[in-house]
């Protein structure tokens, strides 16, 4: 296996790790069974990827984002995994917007300053209430 | 059957494990939740039900865990797949353009379930063989019996899948089990194994 085609698998060590998780600790495996299991799960990522770029196609989209990934699952049969990972994306989105607000607030020191003047305080009040983005939670499905 | 199902669970478990067993395997000492994500790897000594229901229960309380970990997950960093490879093989693909960055990270955890339940799947054939080593064609056996993987019958053809081979029974029982040793699962030419034993695939209790 050339460079480039190690490049286009996954790390077989990666993939032997999580064999062995789920088996008992008094389990072998041949090196022909890492091989092979590298090579079904790298196909399974251009199975499942080539079912959503369709998706996209069609829709006259240029990204493939974590909905297509969803909806790819489910559409191939693999229900279980787009349950899964359809709960996996939520978390993850909510950690991403956390994470921008998190950001925001430190690239703006004088949040953190001392309570302003009291006539001031009815502005500072309604400036507050604007600063929240109205992202409500996206169920995919 | 059972094992070709992946939609609609029997158990709904949302945020918590189902504890309680299959009624029926009660007699046959059900696995308990407490050995964790190990497969129970002695087989039932008394052989009241199919292996297919046993299998069906690890697997049905895999999916419940699986749901379950991804709930209770605070840190989304923490990966054993690497993204950057992830998205390479992504793009491989001629037809995808741009890749999102939550793609390979769903991705990440898509490969890795979908590891455990093939390897789980596999080691169900080894043990139904007395063996104590996962091979390819254990592998190929679990994707044989399971209709979502027909899409990997190409990888692994289906004549290594072909199981009870009388002279694979004394080859892998003669090797020592070296994790390292590479052979192939069937046929080794010029190694004599000794006489095979038809009643090799019979095991009594």
């Amino acid at each position: 296996m050339d460079q480039d085609e190690q490049d286009r698998a996954l790390p077989i060590a990666n993939v032997s790790r999580i064999m062995k998780q789920i088996l008992p600790p008094s389990a072998k495996i041949s090196k022909e069974g890492k091989q092979v299991m590298q090579e079904c799960v790298t196909e399974f990522i251009s199975f499942v990827t080539g079912e959503a770029s369709d998706k996209c196609h069609k829709e006259n989209r240029k990204t493939v984002n974590g909905d297509d990934i969803c909806w790819a699952l489910s559409s191939l049969g693999f229900d279980n995994y787009a349950e899964a990972i359809g709960r996996y994306l939520h978390k993850y989105r909510q950690a991403e917007r956390e994470k921008i607000n998190h950001d925001k607030k430190y690239e703006n020191p004088h949040i953190n300053r001392a309570p302003p003047p009291p006539l001031l305080l009815s502005r500072v009040t309604r400036d507050k209430v604007e600063n929240p983005p109205p992202s409500p939670p996206n169920q995919s499905g | 059957m059972d094992q070709n199902q992946h939609g609609q669970p029997t158990q709904e478990a949302v945020g918590k494990n189902q504890y309680q067993s299959n009624p029926m395997m009660a007699p046959t000492n059900p696995p308990s939740e407490t050995i964790g994500p190990y497969v129970t790897s002695s087989f039932p000594r008394e052989k009241q039900h199919a292996p297919q229901d046993i299998y069906q229960e690890q697997l049905n309380n895999f999916w419940a865990k699986q749901c379950q970990e991804i709930e209770e997950t605070t840190d989304l960093r923490t990966h054993s797949l690497p993204y950057a490879r992830i998205k390479k093989i992504m793009k491989a693909d001629r037809d995808v353009r741009m890749v999102s960055a939550e793609a390979p990270v769903l991705f990440a955890k898509a490969c890795e379930m979908f590891i455990m339940e093939l390897t789980m799947k596999a080691w169900a054939n080894a043990e139904d063989h007395r063996r104590r080593i996962l091979q390819k064609s254990d592998i190929a056996s679990a994707i044989s019996k399971t209709d979502v993987f027909d899409f990997l019958e190409d990888i692994v053809p289906r004549d290594v899948g072909i199981p009870r081979s009388s002279i694979a029974q004394n080859f892998d029982l003669s090797m020592p089990p070296h994790q390292n040793v590479t052979y192939p699962p069937y046929y080794v030419p010029a190694m004599v194994t000794g006489r095979p034993i038809p009643d090799q695939n019979h095991h009594g209790p």
